[in-house]
Order: structure tokens, then C-alpha cells, then sequence
């Protein structure tokens, strides 16, 4: 019973910062950026697994966000320097660095066992409650869960206190450079803070399924809503329940937890889209 | 250690991948479909899980039925929302390709816990082995490729047309919306072909990347055409056969990272010839 709360919490705090965070880059198409430095934090842990030989947050969490930052620049670059089209740049640059990673772990993981391939890139939600903290006999939660947990109030608290600057930079960027915002900043910014996202969670989802927990959520809630604020909130409250019903689901089916709570967003969205289909047929 | 005619035919098949995937990369481009390639790759999942379930062996024929069934599913889905909803594109190819592969990592999952069937080699569906193909999977992909590299030189002149002006196209009367079709349709067994020398995340690379490589250095189409494919060919052989050395090394990555070589190649060449004009 403590596992399976455990398990939900984790899913969880996965859950609900991709969902907030998502909704910016929907609006401003910069979802394929997104996923190309979830894909692109793969060298650097690699990287950092074979240099430092840590699994540590800390130096983790620097490589693997410098490789994610380094991959913007050269989509960057390739875009305004070589004139290569945007969606080109974004295809050759995460395959670049995703093909980097898979090779490293090919060639090093034989020595090294912490480094699981499939661990790496799907995500193992089960094991990573194995790594609990236990204070006086009781568990208080677990490494996993704690890491995401600052995570997560780190980034609610960026995005509530600059939240006005926010919704300027998600709308009206040209308005924003008048006024004297330094929309680059912020820009850069964001995909820091997506970097940071990828690489905390990806023990618990992995590094291909980050784009489908960035994206589902907030699309769907798009559905249901054409509300700024409420966007935010429908996708957050969208995370939260697919959480819980992915994990309750995959216990059933005795099937991995991370690619099952997607599941049951992208079934979510399907639905709500055929949904509205239908009342505005019936609506006339 | 692979030797004989089994390496050769590999080998062939690899070229004749490359080669494909560039053809049908070039189009892609023209189109701006770049990503709609790796969207695709992705969806193709659960439909070879579906066909693995389906036949319980490993199957080429099942696997591929079922693969293109589902990425024919996915590209009706994303056709859908672009009509139905006001989804910009980026958002409905990241949606569709998370949602599709998510679900075919649950079907992967599923497999893992069965008893039956030799499910051992579906993990190379993800990142690509040649190695672990029989000769009867070769022999057909060698047959498909073929077929559809002859298809390309047959349809080139119309394809172009069609990407640069498809009023045009319209109004002299050709079926634009078959050709459409058609150019899915090669779209998805190119990349269910592919699938197995590079694997589901990296197929897109070879969509893209030679194209790319190729505009640094000419210009007209017929000339891009033309590099990417020897491009494609180069680094799909070159990497198949450094794979076949080291022991364990995927096939895809490989690949991927001689084309990257090439595409710095092709950078440094532009930077030169740029330096004399």
C-alpha cells in the first residue's frame, strides 16, 4: 500500500511541473525544441556517469543541462547562421546527441552497471521507490521523489511570481521588446528550466516519454478551455489524474508505469477531442 | 566476423536504405514534412507489437502489416486534428508520436511478462541491428528497396511539381490527392524498412540529415538530390560496416554519427568555396 503511494506521489511531481511547463511551449511552438533537449540530456548523463562516475544529483544535473542548453545553441545556430529550416535544424541536432548517448552507453555500459539502458530511456518508476529515506524506522519518501519535489516548487514558484512576464513573453513577445523585457532571457530561461526537468526525471520516465508528459496534458486542456489561467490549471489538475490513473492501471496490467500514464493521456485527449466534436455537431 | 555472401547482402541492403531514406528525405523537406518522418517512426511502434502479438514469431511480414497499419492510423489522426482542432503542427506531431510510442512501450512491457513466442529480438526494433536480421528479412527488404528506388526515379519530375506548385498540378488535372497518398505510403515503408538497420529514435536522422549535408553544397534540386543520396549510401555503408566490427555497437547510432561526419565535411567544403567567391 506504501509502495503504490509512493508510486503515485513520484508520478506525481513527474507530472504536474511538465504540465505547467507545456502550456508555455505550446503557445509558443516551441514544443519539438523541448523535445529535442529531453533527448539531448543523454550525453551528458552519460557523460557524467562515466567521467565523475556519480549517479549524485549535483554534477549530473550541470552536464546533463550544459549538453540540453549546448543542443538550443546549435538548433540556434544552424537556423540563423546556415539557414537550414527550423524543423531540419531541430530533426539533425537531437539525433545528433541522442545517437551520441545510445553509443556511449553501448561501448562503456559493459563496465558499468548502474548505467541501464532501458532504465535510461523509459524510465523505471518501480525501482527508483526502492531508494527510500528512513528516518527513525518510518519512511519518509524516497531520493527520487524528494529531487523532484524541490523540482517541482522551484519551477511553480518561477513561473507564479514572474507570471505576468509570462503570459507577455507567451503572447506578445513583440510587445514585450517594447516595453524593455528581454524576451531572449526568458526564453532561455524556460528551456533551462526544461533541461533541469529532464534530467530529475528522467530515472522515473526516461528521456523519450518527457515530450509526451511536456506536450498531452496541456493540448487537452486546451480542449476544454480557451482561458489563460485556467489553461495552467485544467493541465495541471490533467497530470494529476492521469498519475493516478496510470499507476492504478499498470498495477493491474503488471506493465511499466511511465509509458502507461501517457497512455492514458494521449486516450484522454482522443477522447476529449471527439467529445467536443460532438457538441458542436450537436450545438448546430 | 560476418563473412560471405550474407555480409554482401547486408551490406546491400544498407545502401539501399540509405538511399531510400535520402529520396524520400528530399521530398520530405521540399514539403517542410521533416518531423512528420520522425512523428511516423514513432507510431510505427505499437503497430509491430500488435503484429508480433498477432503471429507470436517475429515475422517480417506480420511486423510490417502491422506497422504500417499503425502509422497509417497516426497519419489519419494528425490530418484529423489539423482540421478539427486549433493545434498548431508542432504540438499535434509531438501529441501523436508520444502518445503512439507510449503506447507501444506498454505493449513491449506486456510482451516482456509473456512466456510464449521469441520475443528477444523486438528490443532491436528501438535502436536498429542488422545483425540480428535472418537471411529471409534481408532478401525482402532487399526486394522492397529496390522497388521503391526505382518508384522515386519513376515519380521524381511529378513529386517535384507537386511540392513546388500544387495548383498548378491541379489544374492540369493529376490526382494530387493520390500522389499524396502515394508519397505517404512510401514515406511509411521507408521507414518501416529502415527501422531495422537504425531503430525508431534515429530513423528521422536519416530522413533529414543528408539532405541538410547536401544544400551546403549545391544548389539546384536535381544536384541535392543527387549528394544526398550519395550521402545516404556513404555513411549507411561506412557505419554498417564499423558496426560489424566492434561487438555490441548499434547499427543506428553508427550511422548517425558518420552522416554527421559527412555533414561537417560538407560544412567545411561550403566554408572554403564560400572564402573564393
Amino acid at each position: 500500500m506504501m509502495d503504490t503511494w509512493l508510486m503515485i506521489f513520484t508520478a506525481i511531481t513527474v507530472a504536474v511541473p511538465a504540465s505547467l511547463l507545456g502550456v508555455l511551449l505550446v503557445n509558443r511552438k516551441m514544443v519539438m525544441i523541448a523535445d529535442a533537449i529531453s533527448h539531448s540530456v543523454l550525453p551528458g548523463i552519460v557523460v557524467s556517469f562515466l567521467v565523475f562516475n556519480s549517479r549524485e544529483g549535483g554534477i549530473m544535473s550541470l552536464a546533463a543541462v550544459l549538453s540540453g542548453l549546448l543542443s538550443s545553441v546549435l538548433i540556434n545556430y544552424m537556423k540563423f547562421k546556415l539557414h537550414v529550416r527550423e524543423d531540419a535544424a531541430i530533426g539533425s541536432v537531437f539525433t545528433f546527441m541522442f545517437a551520441a548517448g545510445v553509443l556511449g552507453i553501448a561501448v562503456f555500459a559493459g563496465s558499468n552497471t548502474d548505467l541501464d539502458q532501458d532504465c535510461l530511456l523509459y524510465g523505471d518508476l518501480e525501482t527508483s521507490i526502492l531508494d527510500q529515506i528512513i528516518i527513525k524506522e518510518r519512511v519518509w519518501g524516497t531520493r527520487a521523489l524528494l529531487q523532484q519535489f524541490v523540482m517541482t516548487t522551484g519551477i511553480i514558484v518561477v513561473l507564479v511570481i514572474a507570471r505576468k512576464a509570462w503570459k507577455i513573453w507567451a503572447f506578445d513577445p513583440d510587445f514585450g521588446k517594447a516595453i524593455g523585457m528581454r524576451i531572449l532571457a526568458w526564453e532561455t530561461l524556460l528551456l533551462f528550466m526544461v533541461s533541469i526537468y529532464a534530467v530529475l526525471s528522467f530515472e522515473s520516465v526516461g528521456v523519450v516519454l518527457v515530450i509526451g508528459l511536456l506536450v498531452l496534458p496541456p493540448v487537452t486542456a486546451m480542449q476544454l478551455t480557451r482561458n489563460y489561467r485556467l489553461t495552467f490549471i485544467y493541465s495541471a489538475c490533467i497530470g494529476v489524474l492521469v498519475s493516478v490513473v496510470g499507476v492504478y492501471v499498470a498495477k493491474g496490467l503488471d506493465i511499466s508505469i511511465a509509458p502507461t500514464i501517457v497512455t492514458m493521456n494521449g486516450l484522454l485527449f482522443a477522447t476529449t477531442v471527439f467529445a467536443t466534436q460532438l457538441r458542436t455537431r450537436l450545438d448546430g | 566476423m560476418m563473412i560471405g555472401s550474407y555480409f554482401t547482402l547486408v551490406m546491400i541492403g544498407a545502401g539501399l536504405i540509405g538511399m531510400i531514406c535520402a529520396q524520400i528525405g528530399f521530398f520530405a523537406y521540399l514539403n517542410k514534412r521533416s518531423l512528420v518522418g520522425d512523428a511516423l517512426a514513432h507510431s510505427i511502434l505499437p503497430g509491430v507489437v500488435a503484429g508480433f502479438l498477432c503471429s507470436l514469431s517475429r515475422n517480417p511480414i506480420y511486423l510490417m502489416l502491422g506497422a504500417m497499419f499503425s502509422g497509417m492510423l497516426a497519419t489519419l489522426w494528425m490530418e484529423y486534428l489539423e482540421r478539427k482542432t486549433r493545434l498548431k503542427t508542432d504540438a499535434i506531431i509531438a501529441l501523436t508520436m508520444s502518445s503512439f510510442s507510449a503506447l507501444g512501450l506498454c505493449g513491449l512491457s506486456f510482451i516482456q511478462k509473456l512466456e510464449a513466442g521469441d520475443h528477444a529480438g523486438l528490443g532491436d526494433f528501438l535502436f536498429g541491428s542488422i545483425a540480428a536480421m535472418q537471411l529471409p528479412d534481408i532478401q525482402l527488404l532487399v526486394g522492397v528497396a529496390l522497388l521503391m528506388g526505382l518508384l522515386f526515379w519513376f515519380f521524381y519530375h511529378r513529386f517535384i511539381a507537386m511540392a513546388f506548385n500544387k495548383e498548378f498540378m491541379e489544374i492540369k488535372g493529376f490526382p494530387v490527392k493520390w500522389y499524396g497518398l502515394l508519397m505517404n505510403l512510401m514515406l511509411m515503408i521507408t521507414i518501416t524498412l529502415g527501422i531495422q538497420l537504425l531503430g525508431i529514435v534515429l530513423i528521422s536522422a536519416m530522413l533529414i540529415l543528408p539532405v541538410v549535408a547536401a544544400r551546403f553544397i549545391v544548389q539546384s534540386n536535381t544536384w541535392i538530390f543527387r549528394v544526398s543520396m550519395l550521402v545516404g549510401v556513404t555513411s549507411a555503408l561506412s557505419g554498417t560496416y564499423i558496426s560489424s566490427l566492434g561487438s555490441g555497437l548499434p547499427t543506428g547510432p553508427v550511422i548517425i554519427l558518420t552522416t554527421i561526419l559527412l555533414l561537417g565535411l560538407m560544412l567545411i567544403v561550403k566554408r572554403l568555396m564560400n572564402r573564393h567567391v
